[in-house]
């Protein structure tokens, strides 16, 4: 099967009709997406075109309201429709699947409103529904889809197939078997033992009526009817281990619940703690305001203070300058007069004659006549201007608590948005994510009680396979009792009718043998096969010296094997599981009996840079046509061209037009 | 890349050959032609698989009418 085409309409983000042309040459798409463009809407295109299933990130499959387009709702459109056309052998295919509503329905409130409608077109010419369903699930069976609509999200369940017991690991062992056509032969044998039956039946039928052999038809005949009853008993067990086994499924995803359960409470109660702990401190900041606030309303006189301030400033300044030069002219004064009335100089220890005694008095008393201290009233004044100013300043110290109320201001902004990021965006997802666990549970379910019921399960389970393996063993014992019964009967009858009903029942028998013995034969080929081209896969991807390659065991999981020891890798990393998986995939494309397209989503989580360039490099390894959904980012777009850029057959971007509306546009890429 | 059911069927044609050369590689292929085109449809996928079976069977005539295949 090879992608032509797919055009998408109201779906998701994609408001507008909007195509992804594929070439008829062999390569990598790559689609460029931001977080919440519609890379993902794109495989629940896919989804939905095969299979019509779209599945939200709570894992619901029938949602289908829920990725009508939000601008076209609200221009009144509510259907959607997805379209794929693809070559398979010489045919063309047009698959249709549209979402429409019931009659009667003009807004659909429910999903009961809505029901998808499949139609297909076979080289131009419609076909009728039963047809057009069974071309879709020839195409592209469900329980193979996992291989070809590849999400990286749900890589960790390639790990269950190490695990023998694992429920989800038989489920994809199955699916992987599936892919390699095992089903071709195991439903070929059981359809030929079908065959057999009725021709075993007939040849007694036969027997009993030939008296050579009647007793011993007769003999196979409640052989037979022993027999019967046996495969009845088989199929009670087996339902009943079905039964326990999605009991078992069912306990394990209960305890994962409460598991998660108990995660979610503890970070509910943190994220509490700290709502509360950053309320308290706004609480804080804001008495603190309140008490710099308290002397706000000095700011409306701030002004005339300040004037005041500068006049009283300028009249002590004054006045402490006449009274500092007063100060220092009656210390110049006194040297002098100590010079005139003593016997030498103070200063320079000069004995002054009568003359220069005569002039210094003189020049006392210019000094003392230009010298005026400081008169009463100014002294008062003075005294009197600088206990305003002490006063003046009090109600100036507003203007430096501004800066700090503005500061304490934006504190409270940032703590106020913190609090409200935490309480309507953690905590409300928190919430509800908590509710979607515990809807279906007792508030009084003891964690305990699911683990006790699990190990019971367990014990039922393998005591329902040992029935299965001794019926199934007591079976055999009667076929083969059957076959000597048979021959023995050949051997005695000469009758025509019984020679020719045994000659077909041998030519059936025949037939189921083929069947029944390639099972195994082909299975055994097919691991070592699958084993070899993973290994190459992984090899190739891998730059780790100590790992020499993959080992698989009877569920197709694959260990890493150490080159030194010999042995598995012990605990692998999520990203080496990755890796692992990618290798599988990459070997059960090769090995399927049909191939078609891979359309990966998140294919490089938990990667280092490293590692995701190797494992891009063997993205073409994959499939003859390759699809990656990426965000920018999630892979380097320069290293990618230069490593794969011959592959890359084109490149498109999902471009916003606005939050709920997305268009794709292609760069058309020569590599 | 591998596209076919090669594999497959050489594995067949191989226990055929060796242990049962008296069945028809015919009805073998038929056989998985069946089943390749009813995989969703099990009811269809038995009872066409066992029509072919009864095609071939019913050419095997009893040694006296001389109509062996």
């Amino acid at each position: 099967m090879r992608f032509k085409e797919l055009s998408i309409h109201n779906f998701g983000p994609y408001k507008d009709l909007e195509t992804i042309r594929f070439d008829d040459c062999d390569g990598v798409s790559i689609i460029w997406g931001d977080n919440g463009r519609g890379k993902t809407s794109i495989m629940n295109a896919f989804n939905f075109v095969f299979f019509g299933e779209v599945k939200n990130r709570k894992g619901d499959l029938h949602d289908y309201i829920s990725f009508i387009n939000e601008e076209g709702a609200a221009e009144g459109n509510y259907t959607y429709e997805i379209t794929l056309t693809v070559s398979d052998e010489d045919k063309t295919y047009s698959i249709s699947r549209s979402l429409e509503l019931m009659a009667g329905v003009r807004v659909p409130q429910t999903n009961e409103d809505v029901y998808p409608v499949l139609t297909v077109n076979e080289d131009g010419f419609i076909v009728e529904s039963g047809k057009a369903e069974h071309i879709v699930k020839s195409l592209l069976p469900k329980e193979v889809a996992r291989f070809f609509l590849f999400d990286g999200e749900l890589l960790q369940e390639y790990e269950e197939l190490l695990n023998d017991r694992s429920p989800n690991g038989a489920t994809i062992k199955s699916s992987i078997e599936q892919i390699l056509g095992m089903p071709i032969l195991t439903y070929g044998a059981a359809d030929a033992r079908k065959a057999y039956d009725k021709y075993s039946t007939e040849a007694t039928r036969v027997a009993q009526n030939d008296t050579n052999t009647a007793k011993y038809a007769n003999q196979v005949a409640r052989l037979k009817a022993e027999r019967e009853g046996h495969e009845g008993e088989i199929e009670k067990l087996k339902k009943e281990r079905e039964t326990q086994m999605a009991e078992k499924r069912r306990l394990e995803k209960e305890m994962q619940d409460t598991e998660k359960l108990r995660s979610y409470l503890e970070r509910k109660r943190t994220i509490e703690a700290t709502i509360k702990a950053k309320e308290e401190q706004i609480e804080a900041e804001q008495d603190s305001v309140l008490k710099l606030l308290e002397s706000a309303w000095t700011w409306m006189i701030v002004p005339t203070v300040q004037r005041e301030l500068d006049v009283l400033n300028a009249t002590v300044t004054e006045l402490n300058t006449k009274q500092s030069q007063a100060a220092s002219q009656r210390r110049i004064v006194a040297y002098i007069r100590e010079a005139v009335e003593g016997i030498q100089c103070p200063v320079c220890q000069h004995k002054p004659t009568e003359e220069e005694r005569s002039l210094l008095s003189e020049k006392i008393r210019r000094i003392e006549a230009g010298t005026s201290d400081l008169s009463s009233e100014e002294e008062v004044t003075l005294q009197k201007a600088k206990a305003r100013m002490d006063v003046l300043k009090r109600f100036n110290v507003f203007g430096s608590s501004q800066e700090e109320i503005r500061r304490r201001c934006e504190t409270i902004d940032d703590l106020r948005v913190d609090i409200s990021d935490l309480r309507d965006v953690q905590l409300a997802e928190l919430l509800s994510d908590i509710k979607a666990i515990s809807k279906d549970r007792d508030a009084d379910d003891d964690p305990m009680i699911a683990v006790d019921l699990h190990s019971r399960c367990e014990r039922e389970i393998g005591i329902l396979e040992e029935g299965i393996r001794a019926e199934q063993a007591r079976i055999e014992q009667i076929d083969g009792d059957i076959v000597k019964l048979n021959k023995k009967i050949q051997g005695l009858s000469s009758n025509k009718d019984v020679l020719l009903a045994n000659k077909r029942l041998g030519f059936v028998e025949g037939i189921q043998s083929i069947f029944t013995e390639a099972v195994d034969v082909y299975r055994d080929m097919l691991r070592e096969n699958v084993e070899r081209d993973a290994t190459e896969l992984f090899l190739a991807m891998s730059d780790e010296a100590d790992y020499s390659g993959l080992s698989i065991n009877q569920n197709y999981g694959l260990s890493i094997m150490l080159r030194d020891s010999g042995r598995a890798v012990p605990n692998r990393s999520a990203g080496w599981e990755h890796m692992v998986a990618f290798a599988l995939i990459g070997a059960l494309h090769k090995n399927a009996p049909f191939e078609g397209p891979i359309i990966m989503d998140f294919p490089f989580s938990r990667m280092s840079t490293k590692n995701k360039r190797n494992m891009m490099k063997a993205v073409p390894m994959l499939s003859a046509q390759v699809m990656l959904l990426v965000f920018p980012g999630e892979i380097d777009p320069s290293t990618t061209r230069q490593d794969i850029g011959r592959s890359i057959v084109q490149e498109c971007t999902l471009q916003r037009i606005t939050a709920t509306h997305t268009h794709i546009e292609r760069s058309d890429y020569n590599g | 890349m591998k596209n076919s059911l090669d594999d497959l069927k050489a594995t067949l044609e191989r226990i055929r050959k060796e242990k049962y050369p008296s069945i028809p590689d015919a009805v073998i292929e038929e056989i998985v032609s069946v089943q390749m085109a009813n995989q969703d449809n099990p009811a269809k996928r038995q009872a066409e698989t066992i029509k072919v079976i009864d095609r071939y069977a019913a050419l095997i005539k009893s040694e006296e009418s001389g109509g062996d295949r």
